[in-house]
């Protein structure tokens, strides 16, 4: 499994959209992400220690928006359970509600009929 | 009573508190309220449009109607409603003024108190000015000091006012600080996107004795505040705002106990942006579920603290304000006080000693943890301020 730190891409994670601001949690799933999942073919583990701290926004759009990109539920919730958060544990269950409400909202958008 | 949050707040108090000191005060107060009011209708009175606008040649024009003075209040302060409403007619004034004429002159020989969201609202809105106006300038006059021999000294409202980066803002030179332990130390910064290594620096420049996981929940709630200034508070059909570059301004400050964060935009605000955003069904949900009675701005800043929906209607967006409010979560001593356009939201941590303050009501049901205020006067604008105990931080 590969690891991927995301103090390689920021020390100072930014906001949820790239015209928001610098390293923002879009950029981190399109440049960092996405390939890697490929590459790897989920078998990733985020190491999420070392940055200086997350806003909410990029968790959301880093890791919820894998789920708005396609990328199976499946490998989605095996990211989050591999997710290394020791400096703050509770990122861990962010990242993981974020995802949740993800699934939940794509599943009721194709249940509409959408 | 007044805040903790006011008390601490508070960059420079007036000399020394003395027995008379609020009969002073309040007389200062009624000054400064009379000399509005006896100047006629209008925030700027009988001044007039050819005095306000000096381009042509007038002999009776005497330097003073040249160079419009703004007046600031004797306390420049938004905590207290009255006070606001005082600091929010003095923006008004300089506002105008700025409008008409090519230098404005501020003086602040009345203020005898300086408070950093006041100090911050005020920088904002000259750097604004500045940018709008680009053949505009500032210059300030100060009550006179005692001279120490051949060394000038300087007041507290100037001392102040340099911690913020005033004289910066309005491009007049600096003055030696004389550093106090009694007195705040801020640090100001401001930018037109939601940069994280600008709120980590700011952060960084707090004691080390913070704990780095509560630095990790200052840096969440800012990068949030900074992220909604540049995405939510100037929407792109606000033509006025055209100018503004999404601009955000940023002060941390360390008190004896506490520390002090305060963001600020000068964008159409939550009041506007909010019911813009949001369907009005979801709103009253919303109003209904957390029992908010009214929709005044109080009531819509209060409602924002609770959706994640933006004004795309995505319901992956906007999870800000949560963040925002999070901070009395995490750190049980906190304060979080949001003030837009007329409007004012309180919430305190469950060990926040609760605050009483004139001009603030309790919201009923919030167990004496919640309140709200509504100005007659507008800030135009947003400011989001959190103040923390040290002991919390340190844990």
């Amino acid at each position: 499994m590969k690891s991927i730190f995301v103090t390689s891409f920021s020390e100072f994670p930014g906001p949820r959209y790239i015209e928001l601001g610098p390293f923002s949690g879009e950029l981190f799933r399109k440049e960092v992400l996405l390939p890697e999942i490929k590459a790897s073919k989920g078998e990733i583990a985020v190491v999420l220690d070392g940055a200086f701290g997350y806003g909410s926004s990029f968790l959301d759009e880093a890791f919820g928006g894998l789920i708005r990109d396609g990328v199976p539920k499946e490998i989605v919730l095996k990211i989050c359970d591999n997710l290394i958060s020791e400096d703050d544990p509770s990122l861990k269950l962010e990242v993981t509600q974020w995802v949740k409400e993800a699934i939940a909202h794509g599943e009721a958008f194709n249940g509409n009929g959408n | 009573m007044r805040t903790k949050q006011y008390t601490e707040g508070i960059i420079l108090m007036k000399k020394n508190l003395t027995e008379n000191s609020t009969h002073r005060l309040r007389a200062a107060n009624k000054r400064y309220r009379r000399s509005l009011r006896i100047k006629g209708p209008g925030v700027l009175g009988y001044v007039s449009f050819r005095h306000l606008k000096p381009k042509f040649k007038d002999s009776n024009l005497t330097h003073n109607l040249v160079n419009p003075t703004v007046y600031a209040p004797p306390q420049l302060d938004m905590y207290a409603r009255s006070n606001l409403e005082l600091f929010s007619n003095f923006l008004e004034n300089l506002r105008l003024s700025s409008k008409y004429n090519d230098h404005v002159i501020i003086s602040f020989k009345g203020t005898n108190e300086i408070t950093a969201c006041a100090g911050l609202r005020l920088l904002a809105e000259v750097s604004h000015l500045l940018k709008l106006y680009p053949t505009l300038s500032f210059s300030c006059s100060f009550a006179k000091q005692r001279h120490n021999r051949n060394k000038k000294t300087y007041n507290r409202i100037e001392q102040g006012l340099q911690q913020i980066g005033f004289f910066d803002a309005i491009r007049q030179p600096n003055i030696p600080l004389s550093r106090n332990e009694h007195v705040a130390v801020w640090q100001q910064l401001s930018g037109n996107l939601a940069d994280g290594s600008l709120a980590a620096s700011l952060l960084n420049s707090l004691p080390d004795s913070i704990s780095k996981i509560s630095k990790s929940h200052l840096y969440k709630g800012a990068i949030e505040a900074m992220a909604n200034s540049v995405d939510h508070a100037y929407p792109s059909e606000e033509a006025e705002n055209s100018n503004a570059e999404n601009r955000w301004w940023m002060l941390v400050g360390k008190m004896q106990n506490s520390i002090t964060q305060i963001v600020c935009d000068l964008g159409v605000g939550i009041p506007v942006t909010l019911p813009k955003k949001h369907e009005e069904s979801l709103l009253t949900t919303i109003f209904r579920k957390i029992g908010i009675l009214g929709s005044g701005d109080a009531e819509l800043i209060h409602a924002s603290t609770f959706i994640k929906r933006s004004r795309t209607n995505l319901p992956y967006r906007g999870k800000g304000g949560a963040d925002i409010r999070s901070i009395t979560e995490h750190f049980p001593s906190a304060l979080l006080s949001i003030r837009s356009n007329r409007g004012c939201y309180v919430v305190a941590g469950p060990d926040h000693p609760g605050i009483v303050s004139d001009g603030y009501e309790e919201i009923q049901g919030a167990k004496g943890r919640e309140w709200s205020a509504s100005y007659n006067g507008s800030i135009h604008g947003t400011m989001i301020e959190w103040t923390v105990s040290l002991k919390d931080l340190e844990a």
